[in-house]
């Protein structure tokens, strides 16, 4: 054979040998036999003596090619080999992935807690700022400065729990209205979420401790459109920007007009149900034009000044948004239902 | 206030069902809290005529009846005794369900087929005991009617619940008023009240002096001779019952029902028991006694106001009549009081004597100070009408203190600008005429003349309410009032957000408990009289004994929520509270507030050192990390005894010299009274203190160290009394600023040390922020830190 057809020959088999082979021993002894000292290669250079001189640049260049093309081979077969080495690995290292995870202890926020952090995020947005007040207050900035003079009807409205002669605990968070407008000039624009208190049987509905979230917005040209806009980003941030809202004429001293707020029942959407009573209606909210009274009484112009104020019960809202049927489950604390929010 | 459909519908004709008519009313402000039918469950059920009778073959005490229902013939088979040819009766043919839930279907009995059920008086649900047999009607009845419209329970009552404002509508004929406004063509129907007088006059049969017109402006009188008492027409009694009046005789009712019309309380005196011929109006003398109609001895005093003859009083004025004056079925002349008194006073008698009563409720909102005497006339026909009454010529009107017309002028820019609208003057004139203000227009300003009946109408802002009742509040439109201001929270409340972040990012689960709590809950922890906590704020007017005083700790709410889940079977539950605190001051003045941060551990699994007191050490650790992350530095655990906490593991927790909270595990008595897991272990921290020292809002970037640091571990064995605090507070002194960071490892306590002691191993991290530390440096300032270590505290090192 002459070199030339060795060459061929050597090529064709290694390419065969390299492709067939399995394990990385196998193929380190092909590599020997083809690119080392006394291998095939080695072996075609030994003979290049008997070469014609001519020719010799030529074989030397195809002899030089067949052994870059073996290192070639030998080098892409190591890495596939390598491959599948890993590969084999990974396999045996298969994790059975429906095991449960290893949980961290976490702590729950309070519903409470997760619907007033709501309401704030909500008016912050809307340029408010959050007020708040003492729970035990005066009869004065519980009744007198918001319109309820000592005999008057409204004091039926709500049950007092008294401390003494002079202070009560706080029935409404109305009491924070007064009290911002005496420390701050307008415009002012404050939520006063707090606790307020009742003398109210604990039931499924009543609780003598629950809470509220109160609102004003007093400036110059303040009107009861602003008070219906206000209330409808409101609404439909927390109940869903597909509820019906109506407003609807009612009473409370401390403002004039007075509204009432109903929302489309989030059970039944308005067709009647348990949760409204058979309404189609929620009340979600009472609001009005804050009476001028009040406005003087803190020290403000009513001719000057206008503003609106609303009042909601939070418990309330975290009871319709998640469906709560009792009241006192929020204060029970049930490991089982903290851990729902 | 409860509202007959049918009795409403007398005074102003409106096109609205009942449910229209509670909506229409809801949106104009009157509440309406539900429509009762009084009809309910009678559907279905007929006027029948029994036409034959005939006994069963196979029963002695069954008869089979043929029951004629106007428009078929049906056969029914009946048990009952008082049953009779020709009689007419109420039916339930086949498929009607009874007001008591059971469904007539058609059964055989004993081999005859039954097609209804002929009712009782209790089937039809109109009483409450087991009648004897079935219910006969009159002969009159019509064969085919509804039972509902024969018995008149054909009606609808509405009941309202009105705002203090809607005083005016506790009478019928606000109500009609309220309607006539959206219904211009239609006239109220005002009652007939024009009697017939006889030839006598009034004032030669009796005179009325009022002494204080001040609580009695207006008081009116008629006499009517020779009634004759008896019961009421049906008619009345029914409307009296739909509107939840029980009737009691024709001159009671008569009163009640004019009541109900005029929003009008009247009384009827017995003429021939007023003593004089006279009656005089006053208030009561101190200790003055009278028994009033609901038989019980009232003591009065000069508060009360009285109406009363030469000798004595003869009822409360507005609150209620006295048993002395009563009519009863011998009376025969009536003396009829309608009158206005003053709210306020009223008010205060009725909550004084605890005597709240139809009439007082109404006399406290204001009556219609100009028409006391139409209400009074009204009665007057009545019992002429009813009871065969002869009324006297004339009336009695003393009016000292006479009613001014109220005006109210009102500026069309700023009702504009308040309602965000833009109507004209004449809008509003029109919206305020048909609610019976009559309103002149000048300029930009509307006159406007309240009606003697709208004592809730004071002030512009209240014509600003009627002007968007009548527009429609739903019409107004919606716009969002400019802001120029940003919102935000304070300090506190953002400081009460990250709080309950890295408590809840602890692992602590978030409780909210009442401020209202039992004064058990001090007892069963031991607090002593002198205790702080004891320095509770009392309610005056306590619901029950659970809801007496004001929480002075967090702990009372927050051991009876562990407890209660414990009972439940949890095994380990972390918690934490944030609320407010109540401390009574001296008197006079006001309480102290102060708001709380709370936590408690029970159940803890883990514990590191193996110290058997896993839920301290966690709670620890949370407390640690916080005042951490509030930048709170420096502060340290003093060992505090109190009366519920267990005194070998209760820490003070002290900051800049002086206690801002505690830390420790219960008593082993407190936690077995309340069902506690053994350990359980609360804290509670002042949250005004962590408000005050925090630095938050100074933190500064500090540059990551670029050169390497140095560890050496210390182990120790030193007697097991001294404090790891001792320690650490050595190594820090001796190590310089360049010893960056010292951790406790290990806490070893055993057979390997000799008894008395424990062993502490320290991981002390080296590094210095300018250079790399050569070995020497390190190693001088470890051998310096455990000779000190020696000398000061005999610490022995190990493996060294």
């Amino acid at each position: 054979m002459d070199i030339k057809e060795q060459l061929e020959t050597i090529e064709s088999e290694a390419r065969k040998l390299f492709d067939s082979v399995k394990d990385r021993e196998a193929l380190e002894k092909l590599r020997v036999k083809y690119l080392g000292k006394k291998g095939k290669i080695a072996d075609i250079f030994s003979q290049m003596g008997k070469v014609d001189s001519d020719e010799r640049p030529v074989i030397g260049r195809k002899t030089n090619e067949l052994k870059n093309l073996i290192a070639e081979l030998h080098q892409e077969k190591k890495s596939e080999l390598e491959e599948l080495l890993k590969a084999r690995k990974m396999k045996r290292e298969e994790i059975d992935i429906t095991l449960p995870g290893i949980k961290p202890e976490m702590g729950y926020t309070h519903p409470l807690s997760v619907i007033i952090n709501e309401v704030k995020q909500l008016f912050i947005g809307l340029g408010f700022s959050i007020a708040e007040g003492p729970e035990i207050e005066s009869e004065y900035y519980n009744f007198e400065a918001l319109n309820i003079p000592e005999h008057h009807p409204a004091r039926d409205l709500q049950d007092t729990l008294y401390i003494d002669d002079q202070f009560l605990l706080r029935t409404h968070t109305s009491p924070v209205q007064i009290r911002t407008m005496e420390d701050k000039n307008p415009p002012i624009r404050i939520i006063a979420p707090g606790r307020v208190y009742r003398s109210d049987e604990l039931d499924a509905s009543h609780s003598p401790v629950f809470h509220q979230i109160e609102g004003l917005v007093v400036d110059k040209d303040i009107s009861f459109s602003d008070l219906k806009g206000t209330i409808q980003v409101f609404v439909e941030e927390m109940y869903g920007a597909d509820r019906e809202i109506r407003f609807r004429p009612s009473y409370f001293p401390f403002t004039e007009p007075s509204a009432e707020v109903d929302v489309s029942c989030i059970v039944c959407e308005g067709k009647g149900c348990s949760l409204c009573s058979g309404t189609g209606w929620l009340e979600v909210m009472g609001s009005g034009m804050v009476h001028p009274n009040v406005l003087e009484m803190s020290g403000l112009d009513s001719r000057v000044y206008s503003g609106f104020a609303f009042g909601m019960g939070w418990d309330r809202i975290a009871m319709l948004k998640y469906g709560i049927d009792d009241i006192r489950v929020l204060f029970e604390n049930d490991l089982r239902f903290l851990r729902q929010f | 206030m409860k509202v007959p459909y049918n009795w409403l519908k007398t005074y102003i004709d409106f096109p609205y069902s009942p449910e229209e008519l509670a909506h229409k009313l809801t949106m104009a402000g009157l509440e309406v809290e539900d429509v009762e039918y009084l009809g309910q469950g009678m559907e279905g059920i007929i006027v029948g005529e029994i036409t034959e009778i005939s006994e069963h073959p196979n029963a002695d005490k069954l008869v089979i009846c043929q029951v004629d229902t106007g428009h078929e013939t049906l056969q029914i088979i009946t048990g009952a005794p008082n049953v009779l040819q020709g009689a007419k009766v109420p039916v339930a043919p086949t498929g009607v369900t009874l007001p008591n839930g059971l469904k007539i279907e058609e059964t055989i009995l004993r081999g005859k087929a039954s097609r209804g059920m002929i009712c009782s008086e209790d089937e039809l649900g109109l009483i409450e005991e087991r009648a004897e047999g079935i219910m006969i009607l009159d002969e009159e009845a019509e064969v085919g009617t509804q039972i509902a419209e024969y018995l008149a329970r054909n009606e609808y009552v509405l009941k309202l619940d009105l705002t203090p404002n809607y005083a005016r509508c506790l009478g019928l004929l606000g109500i009609a008023r309220e309607l006539k406004a959206d219904l211009a063509d239609n006239k109220i129907k005002f009652p007939e009240n024009n009697y017939q007088p006889n030839e006598e006059q009034i004032k030669d049969l009796i005179n009325v002096e009022i002494k204080d017109p001040e609580l009695c402006s207006r008081y009116t009188g008629i006499l009517v001779k020779n009634v004759d008492i008896k019961t009421s027409p049906e008619w009345m009694q029914l409307r009296l019952k739909a509107a939840g009046i029980r009737p009691i005789n024709n001159i009671v009712d008569i009163t009640n029902y004019v009541l109900l019309e005029y929003n009008q309380p009247l009384h009827a005196f017995d003429y021939d028991k007023i003593s004089g011929r006279k009656i005089i109006v006053r208030r009561a003398s101190k200790d003055e006694k009278i028994v009033t109609l609901d038989e019980q001895e009232r003591v009065l005093d000069e508060d009360i106001l009285v109406i009363a003859d030469e000798e004595k009083a003869v009822g409360l004025a507005g609150v209620m009549g006295g048993a002395n004056s009563e009519i009863t079925e011998e009376s025969t002349s009536i003396f009829i009081e309608s009158a206005y008194f003053n709210p306020v006073n009223i008010r205060k008698t009725a909550r004084r004597l605890s005597l709240p009563s139809e009439a007082s409720h109404r006399f406290e909102r204001g009556v219609d100070i100009e028409n006391v005497l139409e209400a009074g006339k009204r009665a007057a026909y009545l019992m002429q009408k009813l009871a065969g009454g002869e009324v006297v010529g004339g009336v009695i009107d003393q009016y000292p203190v006479p009613y001014k017309q109220k005006n109210i002028v009102i500026n069309i820019n700023r009702v504009n600008r308040i309602l965000g609208l833009e109507l004209k003057a004449a809008e509003m004139k029109e919206m305020l005429e048909r609610l019976e203000f009559k309103t002149g227009i000048k300029a930009n300003q509307l006159k406007v003349e309240v009606p003697s009946y709208r004592n809730d109408v004071e002030l512009e802002a209240d014509l600003i309410e009627e002007i968007a009742r009548m527009y429609g509040y739903n019409n107004i439109p919606v716009t969002c009032p400019d802001s120029k201001s940003l919102g935000k929270m304070n300090d506190k409340q953002k400081l009460e957000g990250i709080v309950r972040n890295i408590m809840t990012a602890s692992g602590l689960n978030e409780i909210v408990t009442f401020s209202l709590m039992d004064e058990k809950y001090y007892d069963l922890l031991d607090i002593t009289a002198e205790d702080e906590l004891r320095k509770h704020v009392r309610i005056k007017n306590p619901l029950n004994q659970a809801f007496s005083l004001l929480r002075t700790s967090l702990f009372p709410g927050l051991l009876e929520v562990l407890a209660n889940n414990a009972r439940r079977q949890v095994e380990e539950m972390k918690v934490f509270e944030l609320g407010k605190v109540f401390f009574r001051a001296e008197q006079g003045k006001r309480p102290r507030e102060k708001f709380m941060l709370a936590g408690g551990s029970m159940g803890c699994k883990v514990d590191y050192f193996d110290t058997g007191a896993p839920d301290f050490y966690c709670l620890k650790g949370i407390i640690d990390n916080l005042f951490n992350r509030l930048d709170i530095r420096g502060v340290k655990y003093k060992k505090v005894e109190n009366s519920f906490m267990h005194p070998g593991r209760t820490a003070g927790i002290e900051y800049n010299g002086h206690l801002i909270g505690i830390l420790g595990e219960l008593r082993p008595g407190v936690i077995e009274e309340l069902d506690l897991i053994t350990r359980t272990s609360i804290f509670e921290l002042d949250f005004a203190e962590l408000l005050a020292n925090t630095r938050i809002n100074d933190y500064k970037y500090a540059h990551l160290p670029k050169h390497p640091a140095v560890s050496r571990d210390l182990a120790l064995v030193v007697d097991e009394n001294i404090p790891a605090a001792e320690i650490l507070e050595i190594i820090k002194e001796k190590g310089t600023e360049i010893l960056k960071d010292v951790k406790i490892f290990d806490l070893y306590q055993g057979d390997q040390i000799p008894e008395g002691s424990k062993s502490l191993a320290f991981k002390l991290n080296f590094q210095s922020g300018d250079r790399t530390l050569i070995d020497k440096e390190v190693k001088d300032i470890f051998n310096l830190i455990i000779s000190t270590l020696k000398k000061k505290i005999n610490a022995e090192i190990r493996g060294n």
